[in-house]
This record gives C-alpha cells, sequence and structure tokens, in this order.
C-alpha cells in the first residue's frame, strides 16, 4: 500500500470550468481530427523556411561575432544560439527540413557538452560551423534528406558535438 | 441523446492562449484551433508577453512553447501557478516542446503543466490534449514544494483516446 506523503498535502478538487464552457462532452471524432490535420498541412505549405528563418539567422550572425569578439562574454550569446537553434529544429521538423533538424539538434548538444571553453573544441569555431552550415541549408531551400552532400555535412558537425576532447 | 451543439462546435467558446516565440509555428497552433472551432485565440511571444497579455484577456487554456529567450514556458507556468499576481493558478497548461526526453517531460510536470504535447504538431495530438484538459480534468495538489495538477499519472505518450479514456477511469475509480 502506498506511504502517504509527509509533509502537508491538500488536494483540491476544481469545478471543471471548461466542460462547462463546452457545453458536453468533449471527443476525439473522425471529422475533427480530419479537419485539424489539413489546417496543419495548409499552414505547413505556405510556410518557407528561407523567408521566416530570416530573423533568426540575423540572431545568430549577431550572436555569433559576440562571441569571436576578444574578451566577449560566452553565456548570453549561447544563450541565444541555443534558443533560436532549438526554435529552427522545430521548425525543421515540422516544415519538411530535416537537414535543419540535424544542425540545429547538433548546435545544442554541443552548447550542452559542458561549460564554455570546457567542450573539447573551439567554442566559437565550433558554434560558426553549424551557423555557416545552417545558412547553407536555409538559403539553398533543402527540404528534404539531402543525399550524399548532406550527409557529410551532418557527420562532420556529429563529430564536434558528439566528442569531447579533453 | 441530444448530439446539439456538434462535437466540431463544442471548442467555440474557448478562448486559448498562444505562447510561442517563433511566428510561424504560432500560425500552425492558430490554424489548427480553427479547424476545430476555436474562435478566441490570443497570441503571446513570449512568457513575459503572456503575463501581460493575461492581464488584459480572460484565458480559459494556455497552449506554451517550453524554449523562448525572455521567459520559458517552464517560468510561465511556474509563474500562472505560484505567483500571487497569477489571474488563475488552476489554469490548465498544455505544454508544446520538441524537448521529448523523459527527465524533460518530468521537469514540464513537476513545474504544473496539465499536458504536455511534441513536436512535430499533429492534428490527432492537438485534439487529444484538448479532449483531456476538458474531460480528464486532474485535482490539483498543494504540498510544501509543488501546486499544480496531481502527478501521479505518469506522463506518457498517447496511444488512443479508447486507452486514455480507460487509463483514467481506472485511476479515477482507485482514488475514489
Amino acid at each position: 500500500m502506498a506511504q502517504p506523503p509527509k509533509g502537508t498535502y491538500e488536494v483540491i478538487h476544481q469545478p471543471n470550468k471548461l466542460k462547462d464552457l463546452v457545453g458536453g462532452p468533449a471527443r476525439m471524432d473522425d471529422k475533427l481530427i480530419a479537419n485539424a490535420e489539413a489546417a496543419l498541412a495548409d499552414a505547413v505549405s505556405k510556410i518557407d523556411l528561407s523567408e521566416t528563418a530570416k530573423d533568426s539567422i540575423v540572431k545568430l550572425d549577431e550572436a555569433v561575432e559576440k562571441l569571436r569578439m576578444d574578451g566577449a562574454e560566452p553565456a548570453g550569446p549561447e544563450r541565444t544560439i541555443y534558443t533560436v537553434m532549438h526554435d529552427l529544429r522545430s521548425q525543421g521538423t515540422s516544415f519538411g527540413y530535416p537537414m535543419v533538424e540535424k544542425i540545429a539538434t547538433s548546435m545544442n548538444r554541443y552548447l550542452e557538452l559542458g561549460e564554455p571553453g570546457q567542450r573539447g573544441h573551439n567554442d566559437a569555431d565550433a558554434i560558426k560551423a553549424h551557423v555557416d552550415a545552417l545558412k547553407a541549408v536555409v538559403a539553398t531551400k533543402m527540404k528534404g534528406e539531402a543525399g550524399d552532400i548532406g550527409k557529410q555535412i551532418v557527420a562532420g558537425l556529429y563529430k564536434i558535438s558528439r566528442t569531447k576532447t579533453k | 441523446m441530444s448530439q446539439s451543439p456538434t462535437n466540431e462546435a463544442r471548442f467555440q467558446r474557448l478562448s486559448v492562449m498562444i505562447v510561442e516565440d517563433s511566428q510561424p509555428m504560432r500560425e500552425v497552433l492558430r490554424a489548427m484551433l480553427q479547424s476545430v472551432g476555436v474562435k478566441n485565440i490570443i497570441d503571446a511571444r513570449d512568457g513575459q508577453h503572456a503575463i501581460r497579455k493575461l492581464s488584459e484577456y480572460q484565458v480559459d487554456l494556455i497552449i506554451t512553447d517550453w524554449v523562448m529567450e525572455e521567459m520559458d514556458g517552464i517560468e510561465l507556468t511556474r509563474w500562472i501557478r505560484n505567483d500571487p499576481a497569477s489571474p488563475d493558478e488552476f489554469l490548465p497548461i498544455i505544454m508544446v516542446s520538441g524537448h521529448t526526453e523523459a527527465n524533460r517531460i518530468e521537469m514540464a510536470r513537476d513545474a504544473g503543466v496539465t499536458e504536455f504535447m511534441a513536436k512535430p504538431l499533429t492534428g490527432v495530438g492537438l485534439i487529444q490534449r484538448l479532449v483531456a484538459v476538458v474531460e480528464y480534468p486532474r485535482p490539483f495538489v498543494r504540498t510544501d514544494k509543488y501546486f499544480g495538477p496531481d502527478r501521479r499519472r505518469k506522463v506518457q505518450s498517447f496511444d488512443g483516446e479508447e486507452r486514455r479514456a480507460a487509463e483514467l477511469r481506472d485511476r479515477d475509480a482507485r482514488s475514489a
């Protein structure tokens, strides 16, 4: 039998306001699902990542520039890069750009390897390699899997982000 | 049994806030919500923006991204659950994220999210979460260190409505 939790423990049963609002049973049904899937497909088809990622790329370029300045404090720019790459990863997954997803995944995996200066590589170079690759993919609208060239790019980046050399 | 309003029209009275820093993702979510009948949709670009808008609009449900630069979805959830200025500490929160590792999902749950939805988005996934927050709200729990929906139901991927409904019925029966 489960032990009662220690300390204070209060269970609160709230009135179901959402249920009152919808006015009856909400349930899964095929029509609702079809509507949502169609809306998703339609919205995604209208998205051109080379356009929607422009602001993100500006932010990445600015962050890389800050990182490469003498005496740069890396925490701020790296947080920006992590956040932007995380967003681009989701967009890559959702909008048919697996190369964007893979590059962004590799970038953030690298940033999660450790603190700045302790990841076994030159941080600014490693980050710039990812950002440059991502910019190339977006600029050329490289949708889908990008064949041998794409594999080579991703393999090169993964080699950086999966290897902590010291 | 009455079929009116239709299931499709059920969600039209909900006021839903989307908190997402990516404009195209906001557009996709908005289109999906509209397609299932939601008419009142409020956008916010990060947690701070959401807090400001929560003071201006009546919101019944939040769908929030996790990673955002100014204030992320976890911080927003903690604010809603715990800050004295929160307009509704019981507000249902669906977190949408590319973070799908088990420890990340637990972290979201521990912050007080109601439901978790992994990216990429799917129509089925969205509707499952909408149905879940309407039909199967969990009681809230207040302990010394936590306030939010009861976490005893493990966060699991959805395999279908029937299995989920049965799981929740069983849980309710056990806790009755």
